[in-house]
């Protein structure tokens, strides 16, 4: 599937990362603004105060005029080139502001403060010392930093500093703190998607292995070298999905394989004896033969469709329904009494010892088990020869056994006789008509009704079949 | 022509070889790939028909160690497998053809005879000598435009002659190609098939065409 770029995983994945790598940044970007500002005024204000207690000083202690005072106070602060000035708050009702003493360089009758702020400095005691933040256009085009200072009395000193420095300082900062936080955002981009791609990469070759598989070809692993990750754990819960895919499939497929093989040989031995022998005229007693043949093998094909599609119905079944309380001594009188003719057509006789025993299960299958095994042993068995068939109730369980003197097993195909289409000999099976279906069919309906089902035999000795079921 | 039939299904190979031993061939059957290996070792088969799917070897097995022995016999595959991977597989072991059950035995037998014409470097379908021709496909025989009917045997017997023509063939060959393996006459039944033969063919022509060479076998040409 081709995936359009947007919607890619390694896209949405960048930008989220580009978004709150941002968001960080910003925000980082903003409290380190505000605190180099607040570290700015801050040593802003110390300076203030260290002008005006340079003044104050001098003033105060040395008995200079003030004049001096600020003059000496400026020279010795010049770098911030502040403003002082004194004013005087005078005396009665109506309060009213005076230059007292001014800087040089503040022009007459220019406060840096408005009215109300001298008056409640006043009215205030001597530890009522203010910093302001102003905009006065005639001292500076900047704002403006004050400290106002009460001396004593009416008298009120103010040092003013324009904040120009600390602006241009602060933009300084802003300008190198969005030139290096656009580098981050950009080079955490690259960085980001590349990292970003390289991590799902492998998803990208679990996607090209996967589109190869096929039913057709299911023997494709995806290859991560030993991932240990998440991807790798992905990889390998895919793989061994496929893995059992292709078991099943191949299991179909030997099946279907096995089939077709079934249904071609007697079709082969049909159409071929009849086309040889309609080559030419023959003897009556040709075309019986040919025909009784041909019957034979139409019988042959007949039991391995209907072992099919007997297989095929059950193995759909709903495996919780069709279960009713089930006579199993019935079942087996009546599976006897239908094989009886076959049997003493070929000189064998049984022999049945059968007690009554009831359980749960599915009577149609019963009958099938049952018959199955029972025209194997007959099938298998020689003129003369003799089968036993015992059903006894145990402590939990019913014990069926159907035992013949007949031909046997050999010891290596034991295992393999409830396979699809398991003979032990081809050859004999081909002349005893027997299509490899019979035992696997046993073995599923066992399965079906919980049991356990237990082969002896030796070859020449006979075979003995014991199903124990389960009785609750 | 003597062919051998590898087969594990008593009934398939019965029609088999009842149906090529009446188109006049030599017919023998093996049951397994053991008996099949030693058998078209021993004998000198102008075909061989295998099964693949047999017990013990099975059919790609045998054609590989026929092949890897040197017996360069026509193999022609009969098998259930119709998957293209078997009969990829089939042909690259070193069958010359294939062919799928169930089948038309028409054209099984058209197949053993494209094969021994293959094998014996025919072009055309008809064997000829002279005014001598032999139509292997309607099994028919004349000279000089005459028609001569044949026995079985005798027809078989000429084929293998023309199919040789100018070799001198021993009566041992002979014996090994004409008949199968149940043969248990004496030399002499060649002779007396020869002589049968110069009297249908021979008699009235001018050139006679089977000649005897003595102690060694005979042989057909014009000269």
């Amino acid at each position: 599937m081709k995936i359009k770029r947007f919607r890619s995983l390694t896209f949405k994945l960048t930008v989220w990362y580009i978004v709150i790598l941002g968001t960080i940044v910003i925000l980082a970007g903003l409290f380190l603004h505000q605190g180099i500002k607040d570290g700015l005024m801050n040593d802003l204000d110390t300076a203030l105060v260290a002008i005006t207690d340079e003044a104050l000083e001098r003033w105060r202690t040395r008995g200079v005029s003030w004049e001096e005072a600020i003059e000496k106070a400026e020279e010795r602060y010049a770098s911030y080139e502040p403003f002082i000035q004194v004013v005087e708050i005078s005396e009665g009702e109506d309060k009213k502001v005076e230059n007292v003493i001014r800087s040089v360089r503040i022009p007459e009758g220019t406060f840096m403060l408005e009215t109300r702020t001298y008056i409640r400095a006043d009215r205030t005691d001597i530890d009522s010392y203010i910093f302001r933040t102003v905009e006065e256009d005639r001292l500076s085009s900047y704002p403006l930093r004050i400290f106002l200072f009460p001396v004593r009395g009416p008298l009120i000193l103010q040092v003013g500093v324009s904040l120009e420095a600390t602006a241009a300082q602060l933009n300084r900062l802003f300008f190198i703190m969005i030139l290096t936080g656009s580098i981050i955002m950009l080079l955490a981009s690259v960085g980001g998607s590349f990292i970003i791609n390289r991590a799902l990469h492998p998803v990208k070759s679990v996607v090209k292995t996967a589109e190869g598989i096929t039913a057709e070809d299911l023997s494709l692993r995806i290859d991560l070298k030993n991932r240990k990750d998440e991807i790798g754990a992905l990889v390998e819960t895919f793989n061994s999905m496929i893995a059992r895919l292709e078991k099943s499939i191949n299991k179909i497929r030997q099946f279907s394989g096995d089939v077709s093989h079934e249904l071609r040989t007697p079709l082969t031995i049909i159409r071929g004896e009849i086309e040889v022998l309609l080559r030419k005229d023959r003897p009556k007693e040709e075309y019986v033969t040919t025909l009784n043949s041909v019957l034979e093998e139409s019988h042959r094909m007949e039991e391995l469709i209907d072992g099919l599609l007997f297989l095929s119905r059950v193995e759909a079944m709903d495996r919780s329904k069709g279960r009713e309380i089930v006579d199993l001594d019935e079942v087996l009188n009546a599976v006897i009494k239908f094989r009886s003719p076959t049997a003493s057509n070929k000189n064998i006789s049984i022999d049945a010892k059968i007690k009554p025993v009831q359980l749960k299960g599915n009577r149609e299958l019963l009958e099938r088990m049952t018959a199955n095994i029972l025209d194997n042993a007959i099938r298998y068995s020689n003129s003369g020869d003799h089968i036993e068939i015992e059903l006894e109730k145990e402590k939990n369980t019913a014990k069926l056994q159907i035992r013949d003197t007949g031909i046997g097993i050999p010891e290596k195909s034991l295992p393999l006789i409830f396979d699809r289409f398991y003979v032990v000999d081809p050859s004999r099976s081909k002349e005893t008509g027997g299509a490899g279906l019979g035992l696997s069919i046993v073995k599923w309906i066992a399965e079906y009704h919980n049991t356990e089902i237990t082969v002896d035999s030796k070859v020449d000795h006979g075979t003995n079949f014991i199903v124990t079921f389960p009785l609750d | 022509m003597r062919i051998l039939i590898v087969e594990d299904d008593k009934k398939v190979a019965a029609f088999l070889q009842k149906g090529l031993r009446e188109e006049q061939y030599a017919v023998d059957v093996c049951r397994n790939g053991e008996d099949a290996v030693y058998e078209a070792q021993v004998n000198p088969y102008d075909v061989i028909i295998l099964d693949i799917m047999l017990p013990g070897k099975d059919g790609f097995t045998i054609c590989r160690e026929l092949r890897e022995n040197n017996v360069l016999t026509p193999i022609l595959m009969l098998t259930a497998k119709d998957s293209l991977e078997d009969k990829i597989l089939g042909l690259s072991e070193g069958a010359d053809d294939y062919l799928t059950k169930p089948f038309s035995f028409e054209e099984l037998l058209a197949r053993i005879r494209a094969l021994l014409r293959r094998s014996q470097d025919y072009k055309t379908g008809s064997l000829k000598v002279a005014d001598l021709e032999l139509d292997p496909l309607r099994r028919t025989v004349q000279r000089g435009g005459k028609p001569i009917t044949l026995s079985g045997k005798e027809y078989a017997l000429l084929e293998y002659l023309l199919r040789n023509k100018g070799i001198i063939l021993s009566q041992s060959k002979i014996i090994d190609h004409v008949w199968d393996r149940n043969y248990d006459g004496t030399s002499n039944l060649i002779n007396v098939y020869i002589n049968h033969l110069r009297e249908k063919i021979d008699k009235d022509a001018e050139v006679k065409l089977i000649k005897t060479v003595r102690g060694q076998g005979y042989k057909i040409d014009e000269n």
